[in-house]
């Protein structure tokens, strides 16, 4: 499990949007707008409520008419076009009030068990504007800058699990449609998404009156969320670990039952023909002004052309014929074709991989406790198996340890130093398991290997970070990224690109080595229009005739 | 004001950095603090006056050393090391009891116990005088207040369990003492440099173009 793999990965069934839009169609979840208070400037409340099968969820949005020049992406920003809070139940009155004294200001407020999710979103200021004049003149939107930027608003941070005071995941777990992951933020991004199309509407309407006109359904429908993620995001794969290797074993699981499939029936090979197809037109639809970001595009778009004509006339009898097509796929295509082909296989085969998604928490939370019994033997052999790549570098070189993570004072969000040219080495958070493994061999080499993991942490307590985590991959295979996360040449992007994959975002677009706009939910469908037939294939779009 | 479980954890989890612990004490640290508070438990006065105490100061003297008592050479044992020692020595309790030394703030050695108890698949009974705990690895039951320093403490296998205290999803610390733990939990955070804003450290500083 490489970075530049990890940098790769694509959206599949598995992906938590789609775990969603699925359960929602299936369980036929009812959307709908209670309040709309917004004034002519966008400010004011609004309430959508959503009813699944067993509970009720709202999410209460608050419009802010914000100066331009105090829109930021930055996560420390202090000011949005609109802030949402999404809320176990239905708010009454005092629920709302208090919401209104709090959500608005986002990190800085304070949040009840009430609340699952707390967001904030601000206006694309090149599209918002020009949409909502058209659309206030009665004309459609020019399709072309709509196409470029794909959204009209993006969020900025999502908080859930707690953040704030807001209610800890642990909590409520145990409800169906928040067994996999995210499920909550997915969700109250999807209303997001809802609310500024009503939005969008309600000022072309303030704007234009009469003449107003709504925006053309199938331009809403690509539209998706933006989101600019930095390098908050960046070490969440290694700080859980144990739930990371949930997410990747998921896939990897998925990956396997579809390889040993036996023969492929003129359906499922029809509808992996149709995604690819359309596989084609999302990726012509993927823009990025950065370099590596593009030429990685281009080539994906070659691979794609090469999967085609690779199962032109493709006999259905074949023995495992997915399996041959991804061991072909190992020597023809690039990583980004490789991952996209392992994503595609996936789609004709909802019966057999869909269920994985139930497995990819963490029902521990990220607890694990050490086996203080365990041999050092036993524990230099799980050392060498999982982190023999990092036995494999050389430590002393400046240009191995070139990077230090750690949280500044002044925005309290992670950061990525230059160790070698700053202060910041005391300050540096735990995100070099290759390093911090290497360090605990060392030691571990000087010990009887007939002696326990507890009597050399009892000597050794510095190393005990390391070896939890050398001990959480006995379980967890997947748990750790192959790689040097603190190295020179290491780019932050790939560890935001696998998390960000894994939510269901398309449309990478990274602007530095440490900080990318992607699009969620672009081709869903709107509540309300959502159903059986819609909730899984909204990824790939149609091509244009 | 309330406090979700997420929240003491990751404050515990900083501040004793803060204070001086290795990370993978300070990750024991949070887990306890979290198993406390969903246990009705208020750590927090007592992790602020630990993390006080041993703030500066040696860890080693703080360790428990193997022995008939389990004690430290400083005289006081800090309750997350022998904590830790306890929980990764938790098979031997199958065979014999287990005799700690003086300890400070030992509310946060019982989380371990559970921990242990968990491991070794039966309840365990904490002694010290004037009180006692039990746990099955999962509840906790307490009788007496084990919020000082205490002379010595015993852990054995008991075939009591005790009714355990209410679960607790919300923590309600006590103000002062989170407060305490915010200024050892800041000193995790890198002040901001000159060099760091050149170096571009967010990366996403970036004019929010479109």
């Amino acid at each position: 499990m490489r970075l530049a793999r990890l940098g790769s990965l694509h959206q599949s069934r598995l992906s938590f949007m789609r775990v969603l839009t699925r359960r929602m169609a299936c369980e036929n979840w009812k959307f709908a707008r209670i309040t709309f208070d917004l004034d002519e400037r966008g400010t004011g409340r609004a309430i959508y409520r959503v009813d699944g099968p067993e509970r009720t969820y709202s999410m209460v949005a608050f419009g802010h008419d914000l100066p331009d020049e105090m829109r930021s992406d930055r996560v420390i920003a202090e000011a949005w076009d609109a802030t949402f809070a999404l809320l176990d139940g239905v708010p009454d009155e005092t629920d709302v009030e208090r919401l209104a004294a709090n959500v608005p200001l986002q990190e800085a407020g304070r949040y009840s068990e009430r609340e699952l999710v707390v967001s904030r979103a601000n206006r694309s200021s090149r599209l918002w504007e020009h949409a909502v004049k058209a659309l206030a003149a009665g004309m459609q939107p020019d399709a072309e800058q709509l196409d470029a930027v794909g959204y009209l608003m993006r969020t900025t941070a999502v908080y859930g699990s707690g953040k704030f005071g807001a209610v800890d995941y642990a909590d409520i777990r145990n409800r169906p449609e928040f067994a996999a992951p995210f499920q909550a933020e997915m969700l109250l991004v999807y209303l997001i998404r809802a609310f500024v199309l009503d939005l969008l509407e309600h000022l072309a309407r303030c704007r234009g009156g009469e003449q107003a006109v709504v925006l053309d359904r199938d331009t809403a429908r690509k539209l998706g969320i933006g989101n600019a993620t930095g390098l908050g995001m960046a070490p969440f794969i290694v700080n859980h670990a144990a739930l990371f290797n949930n997410w990747i074993a998921a896939r990897e699981e998925a990956i396997r039952r579809v390889r040993s499939v036996p023969t492929a029936t003129e359906a499922e090979l029809a509808l992996f023909r149709d995604r690819l197809r359309r596989s084609e037109a999302l990726v012509r639809d993927w823009r990025s002004g950065h370099s590596v970001q593009r030429a990685k595009v281009e080539r994906l778009q070659l691979d794609l052309q090469l999967i085609k004509a690779r199962i032109e006339g493709w006999p259905t009898d074949e023995n495992c014929p997915w399996d041959r097509l991804v061991e072909w796929s190992e020597a023809a295509l690039s990583e980004e074709g490789q991952e996209c082909l392992a994503s595609l296989i996936l789609e004709p085969y909802g019966t057999l991989v869909d269920e994985l998604s139930e497995g990819m928490a963490d029902p521990s939370d990220g607890d694990f406790r050490i086996d203080g019994s365990m041999s050092l033997a036993e524990t230099c052999g799980l050392l060498r198996e999982h982190y023999g790549w990092a036995l494999g570098i050389d430590w002393r070189m400046p240009e191995e340890t070139a990077r230090a993570w750690y949280i500044s004072e002044e925005k309290l969000e992670p950061r990525l130093g230059q160790r070698h040219e700053e202060d910041i080495a005391e300050f540096e958070q735990p995100l070099s398991p290759g390093r911090d493994a290497v360090r605990a061999h060392a030691d571990l080499e000087r010990w009887s290997p007939a002696e326990s993991v507890a009597a050399f942490l009892l000597r050794h307590p510095e190393h005990r970070h390391a070896i939890r985590r050398v001990q959480v991959c006995r379980t967890a295979p997947y748990a750790e990224i192959h790689d040097n996360t603190i190295g020179a040449s290491m780019l932050p992007i790939d560890m935001m690109r696998a998390k960000l994959s894994f939510f269901g975002a398309t449309h990478f677009d990274p602007k530095s080595d440490r900080w990318v706009r992607i699009r969620m939910y672009a081709g869903a469908p709107y509540p309300g229009e959502l159903d059986l037939g819609n909730c899984e294939d909204w990824v790939y779009p149609e091509p244009v005739a | 004001m309330s406090r979700s479980l997420n929240e003491v954890e990751s404050i515990a989890w900083k501040a004793a950095r803060g204070a001086g612990y290795p990370w993978g004490i300070a990750e024991e640290a949070a887990a306890a603090m979290r198993w406390l508070a969903g246990r009705g438990i208020d750590g927090c006065p007592a992790l602020a006056s630990l993390l006080e105490r041993t703030d500066g100061s040696n860890l080693d003297d703080w360790s428990p050393e193997p022995g008939r008592i389990w004690s430290a050479p400083g005289g006081v044992l800090c309750p997350l090391m022998a904590g830790a020692a306890l929980s990764d020595h938790a098979r031997q309790l199958q065979q014999c009891a287990r005799e700690f030394g003086q300890m400070a703030s030992p509310v946060l050695f019982l989380p371990f116990a559970g921990w242990a108890a968990a491991t070794v698949g039966a309840n365990l009974q904490v002694t010290w005088p004037g009180g006692s705990s039990f746990t099955d690895g999962d509840g906790l039951a307490l009788q007496g207040d084990p919020g000082w320093d205490l002379g010595g403490v015993m852990v054995a296998v008991s075939g009591e369990m005790l009714e355990a205290r209410p679960r607790a999803s919300r923590a309600f610390p006590d103000p002062s003492a989170w407060d305490r733990l915010g200024e050892l939990a800041r000193r995790v955070h890198a002040p901001a440099s000159e060099a760091s804003r050149r170096f571009g450290a967010g990366g996403a500083d970036g004019i929010d173009d479109d």
